[in-house]
């Protein structure tokens, strides 16, 4: 069921088994693994039912260190949590993920893969992916398209999925489940400032929780979950000082530290060497129903030998610009419209597609001789078209027939004729302490210390990409591709102006089985606390270069049945 | 067949001579368009020589085509003249446009077939000539929707003198009623073509 957390009475105190706080990706797979058990479940959440600007404004607060988002942009604080904005991208974490490498300082989980076997398939099913092909090799031959025909075994193609774009938001997903359910009830506007702590501080006794209208009661609990988010985790840890004055878990000093991110930016571009080079294979398309986007990545033996992180390589084409325009263009906009429109997916007034569609049409007409009973096109444009190249005999042709032509040339030839591709790196970062989340003495409207992020990233980091990219060079230029200019030197400390995160915050509370390396132990729990958890991408030890929701979402069903034997 | 769709004309002389159908009326129309289409394409070609070009086009611009909307005006002004021409000429003169003679087709008076006369010529065109000329020729100044609807409303317009001409016992379409004219075609005389029906027309004899 859902409660309104400003109705609640004040200084009253909400008795319950199971306390979550954060209804996103983390929170509500948690919650929904009690549906219909005997456990208490309270989940809190912070916002409403959609987006409000003032609790959203809960999030803000300073940017130190490499650039990045205004720290309210990249989540989102109400029912759903970030998943209300999320892309969809999926791709669980490999063997080697989770694997010690000593070329990746900090790297190496305590548990690995085999421990997430039983739960992927799970996540699967929570995330609405309908496959569970993760080989490049499973999708070649089913797909219209081709990899690109490099020749050795250094740069693979790896395969992510893409949730379709209704099936993303776990509000709309679950929402009505949690409603329903007896034994969970959902606290909307409910933010949790503080988790408070047993005399002897070993174990958590409940949380404190304000609403923006002023309201303050208590929640307590024989477990509680924090699933906020990989920021604001580790905010709620530090905050939590009544007991411990650095914050709970923090006695090794490792909460907020470990900020990582999958940092990405344009690290190198081609020269194709057939201008027809077919890359749609690595452009978003659907396979047999699945939304699928593959990559190129180094591959791990290469990886191993050359002592780099995990690097991987999004191609997106650069076309003619007036043939892009015309493929793209509205003239073409309109006939799809209208298209859907007549098949019954239209979204709009299919009178209006019609018109434009008619007026698109028309356009051509100005350019024929007038009077003339059969439009035929004035001397000038038939002897300018005549003199013209093939490409400038394209975009010569007006309006819509130059659009339909260039429309028509991407379908004939599978793609528009290549300028160049772009190559951006999306990559594994280096754990580093240094990166961190802080508190800075600013509280926000319920009182809670805002957080202050200090991203940073590490020369290896720098050596991992600019090495990738010569390995990805060598190999185009071996296959015969193309030549690939690399955009970004090693030396120096200036990382490239587009660099920019994935809205993937991971690390602050970094899972490890010695509390001197990470705040929480294999079973999430925080190192020296007895019945405090943490779900989410903040206990990830390393980021790997895979997106994290599904490893989320994972980590949350194997907390789930980890807290199922202890809260019953 | 049936009589009221069997007229005499005493001043022909020919023998086997019926009523042109819409099919054949149809194809003379087509091969009278594209003439006129490549008389309105020489027009452009002079008006272009003489005034200079009525579309510019510059690569190096953007919008690469520029419309000089006076000239092109001026140039639908001369295949609607030519046109008139074209039509009221050749019914008058020839007793058939081209097209009309390709196919073995004479135009003459409703009442006795004698040729048309140019008032006759002159309505007979503004039914059927000038609306083609006036959605042509009006294309610089109506444009997107507008021009799309003139189109329709021709599109319609002709439809309507078809549909006219085809159930006409004497094939005369809603220009033809109005202007007094009746458009017959020479054709083998089929004795037992009465008996059959074989729905060719109305054998004039």
């Amino acid at each position: 069921m859902f409660a309104d957390a400003r109705s609640v009475p004040s200084e009253s105190t909400v008795d319950t088994d199971l306390c979550i706080i954060g209804a996103g990706a983390a929170g509500i797979t948690l919650a929904r693994e009690f549906i219909g058990s005997s456990v208490r479940v309270a989940l809190l959440e912070s916002g409403g039912e959609g987006f409000d600007s003032q609790t959203q404004s809960l999030y803000e607060g300073p940017v130190t260190g490499l650039p990045y988002f205004p720290l309210d942009t990249p989540r989102l604080r109400y029912f759903g949590g970030t998943t209300n904005h999320w892309a969809g991208v999926c791709r669980p974490f490999d063997n080697a993920d989770f694997e010690s490498r000593e070329w990746v300082p900090f790297s190496g989980w305590p548990i690995t893969v085999t421990d997430l076997d039983a739960y992927y398939p799970r996540a699967q099913e929570v995330v609405q992916l309908t496959s569970d092909q993760w080989d490049t090799a499973g999708w070649v031959g089913r797909d219209r398209y081709a990899p690109l025909p490099l020749l050795g075994d250094r740069v693979l193609t790896r395969v992510d999925q893409i949730v379709p774009p209704d099936k993303r938001r776990f509000s709309d997903l679950y929402g009505d489940e949690l409603k329903a359910a007896t034994n969970v009830t959902v606290y909307l506007e409910a933010n949790v400032t503080e988790v408070q702590i047993d005399e002897v501080g070993t174990a958590a006794t409940g949380v404190s929780v304000a609403t923006l209208t002023g309201n303050r009661f208590a929640v307590s609990a024989r477990v509680i979950v924090l699933a906020v988010g990989g920021i604001d985790n580790a905010r709620l840890l530090l905050a939590s000082n009544s007991w411990f004055p650095n914050g709970i878990g923090n006695q090794n000093d490792l909460v907020g530290r470990f900020f990582l991110e999958h940092p990405r930016f344009v690290a190198g571009v081609v020269a194709p060497t057939n201008p027809n080079l077919s890359i749609a294979f690595y452009q978003e398309h659907i396979v047999d129903g699945t939304i699928i986007q593959p990559r190129l990545a180094i591959s791990r033996e290469t990886q191993e030998a050359e002592g780099l992180a995990d690097v991987q390589i999004r191609i997106d084409p650069v076309h003619d610009a007036a043939l892009e325009r015309a493929a793209n263009s509205a003239d073409v906009e309109h006939l799809k419209a209208l298209r859907d429109a007549l098949q019954g997916k239209g979204a709009g007034d299919i009178g209006q597609d019609i018109s434009n569609v008619v007026s698109d049409l028309m356009t051509w007409h100005r350019f024929t001789v007038p009077g003339a009973p059969i439009p035929i096109p004035y001397p000038d444009v038939m002897g300018t078209v005549m003199r013209a190249t093939p490409r400038e005999k394209q975009s010569l042709i007006p309006g819509l027939l130059g659009d339909i032509a260039g429309f028509l040339y991407t379908r004939v030839e599978g793609n528009l004729p290549l300028d160049s591709l772009l190559l951006t790196a999306r990559f594994e970062p280096a754990p580093n302490p240094e990166s961190r989340v802080t508190l800075v003495r600013e509280l926000d409207e319920v009182g809670m210390p805002r957080a202050e992020l200090d991203w940073q990233l590490s020369a290896s980091d720098r050596h991992a990409v600019r090495r990738s990219m010569e390995i990805v060079g060598a190999e185009f230029g071996s296959a015969g591709l193309g030549r690939v200019r690399i955009l970004f030197e090693e030396e120096g400390s200036e990382w490239p102006a587009d660099l920019a995160g994935g809205f993937h915050h991971m690390g602050t509370t970094r899972m490890s089985d010695e509390p001197k390396q990470g705040v929480v132990d294999r079973d999430c729990r925080v190192h020296g606390m007895s019945n405090l958890y943490v779900a989410g991408s903040s206990v990830f030890t390393t980021g790997g270069s895979s997106n994290p929701t599904m490893l989320i979402v994972a980590l949350a069903l194997r907390l789930a049945d980890r807290l199922r034997e202890e809260v019953s | 067949m049936s009589d009221d769709a069997r007229v005499t004309s005493p001043t022909s002389p020919d023998v086997g001579r019926f009523y042109a159908d819409v099919p054949n009326r149809l194809v003379g129309f087509l091969v009278d368009l594209l003439i006129l289409t490549i008389l309105a394409f020489v027009g452009a070609v002079i008006i272009s020589v003489l005034f200079g070009p009525v579309v510019r086009i510059d690569l190096s611009t953007d919008p690469r085509v520029e419309l000089n909307q006076g000239l092109a005006l001026m140039n639908g002004a001369l295949s609607t003249i030519i046109s008139a021409v074209y039509f009221i000429g050749t019914w008058r003169r020839l007793r058939g446009s081209p097209g009309h003679r390709l196919l073995r087709m004479r135009i003459g008076a409703e009442a006795d077939g004698l040729p048309i006369t140019y008032r006759q010529g002159v309505v007979r065109w503004l039914l059927i000539g000038l609306p083609l000329c006036l959605e042509a020729s009006l294309t610089p100044v109506i444009t997107g929707s507008a021009d799309g609807l003139l189109i329709l409303a021709l599109l319609v317009w002709y439809l309507v003198l078809l549909i006219s001409a085809a159930r006409n016992p004497a094939k005369q379409g809603l220009h033809d009623r109005l202007a007094h004219t009746v458009v017959t075609k020479v054709g083998r005389v089929v004795p037992w073509a009465e008996e059959a029906d074989l729905g060719q027309g109305s054998v004039v004899r």
